[in-house]
């Protein structure tokens, strides 16, 4: 079923209905609220309040519009709050061994794991503002035009923005970066 | 085709000649090129086990409708005046009378009594077995029960009165739910007032905190 028929099940009265939005949507809305806030009881917590917060004003979403981006609205509007209460504490990459199965091929999936290791030392290491641009840019299920709405600017000013942030995890990944708050 | 256009169709993950003979003459864009393939590829972190069902506890019951709840519990009282060889009830218990039987006929009378006509009597019948029914599984029962039969709004504060005055941690956690899901905002300050007491269970105070800190 579609999130929109989802949705509309939820706005009349079906809360049963958010449990396929969230079954579909949960997992990436995790992994990017655990990147962004560094602690999985956070990223939990922040999760489950993103659809209760859809449950609670189904009756305000425009099934002409997708979910995944409003959903993310929420999810953003959560994180700053959250963000704010923490403070700039210093954010701790994901460890690969949260990140990685057992691999088939020992040697390749050491070399991944290296490989990822390093981005999210250098994810870590961003702004809280370009890291989230960077997380959220690289969700196949956000268009360069959905996420110009989500930041409010145009399409032309987003490209430059996610371009900027992308240059400084590179500095950040040749390790000549400076640490961003 | 500028450098900061690159990304855009990398993200679209459409083969572009255009692309390619851009990246073959930018040094530049290569590398970053390179960095958006790697972001783009990092594995999504495992969930957290029972995340999912500990959102759908998080959900709220759907109320049914008079007439399947009528049904539902002409069913019930059919079903349950039979099996005791009562005929049609006349000399079985009084529909509100959960306090006789065996713990799995209390817990059968709970659970349904929900689906049936709800008002001020159920609601008092109901809290008076969360307060003292000798099987947490009846008080349990009585505690969804309740998603449908308390006032809106818990309006007169028995469900509070009932948390206080519980002393299975575990039933006071499900009153906690019970609370949030009746009173929506305004059981913030009831669950400040029970925190503060400071003598909770341990499972009890971390479900008060965070309820609280989801208001």
């Amino acid at each position: 079923m579609e999130d929109a028929a989802l949705m509309a099940q939820v706005a009349a009265g079906q809360p049963e209905a958010m449990t396929g939005l969230f079954e579909r949507h949960h997992r990436p809305l995790y992994g990017f609220l655990l990147r962004m806030t560094g602690h999985p009881a956070a990223a939990e917590d922040l999760v489950q309040e993103a659809f209760l917060r859809v449950l609670r004003h189904a009756a305000t979403f425009d099934a002409r519009s997708p979910f995944r981006p409003w959903l993310y609205r929420i999810a953003r509007n959560l994180l700053a709050d959250h963000h704010s209460r923490r403070g700039r504490e210093p954010l701790a990459p994901l460890e690969a061994a949260e990140l990685h199965d057992e691999g088939a091929d020992p040697h390749a999936h050491a070399e991944a794991r290296q490989d990822h290791a390093r981005l999210e030392t250098a994810l870590a290491r961003l702004s809280f503002e370009q890291r989230e641009l960077l997380l959220l840019s690289r969700d196949p299920d956000l268009s360069y035009t959905e996420l110009a709405a989500l930041y409010d600017c145009s399409a032309g000013a987003l490209k430059v923005r996610v371009h900027r942030a992308l240059q400084a995890l590179r500095a950040q990944f040749h390790g000549d970066g400076e640490v961003s708050g | 085709m500028r450098c900061e256009d690159v990304l855009e169709v990398l993200k679209t993950q459409v083969p572009s000649p255009e692309i390619e003979a851009h990246l073959a003459a930018c040094a530049d864009c290569r590398e970053l090129a390179r960095l958006w393939t790697g972001l783009a590829s990092l594995p999504d972190p495992p969930v957290p086990e029972g995340l999912a069902r500990r959102f759908a506890a998080r959900l709220p019951r759907r109320r049914v409708s008079a007439w399947m709840g009528w049904a539902a519990a002409a069913l019930l009282l059919a079903g349950l005046g039979f099996a005791a060889g009562r005929g049609w009830g006349l000399s079985g218990p009084a529909p509100l009378d959960f306090s006789r039987g065996s713990d799995i006929q209390r817990l059968q009378r709970v659970t349904f009594a929900a689906y049936g006509p709800q008002d001020e009597d159920l609601a008092e019948a109901l809290l008076d077995r969360i307060a003292q029914d000798s099987s947490t599984a009846v008080r349990l029962a009585a505690v969804e029960a309740l998603y449908l039969a308390a006032p809106e709004g818990d309006r007169d504060g028995r469900v509070e009165a009932a948390l206080r005055s519980q002393d299975r941690p575990e039933v006071q956690v499900a009153l906690v739910d019970l609370l949030v899901a009746l009173r929506q905002r305004r059981a913030a300050e009831a669950l400040r007032r029970l925190l503060a007491e400071g003598r909770l269970a341990p499972s009890v105070r971390r479900q008060a905190e965070r309820r609280l800190a989801d208001l």
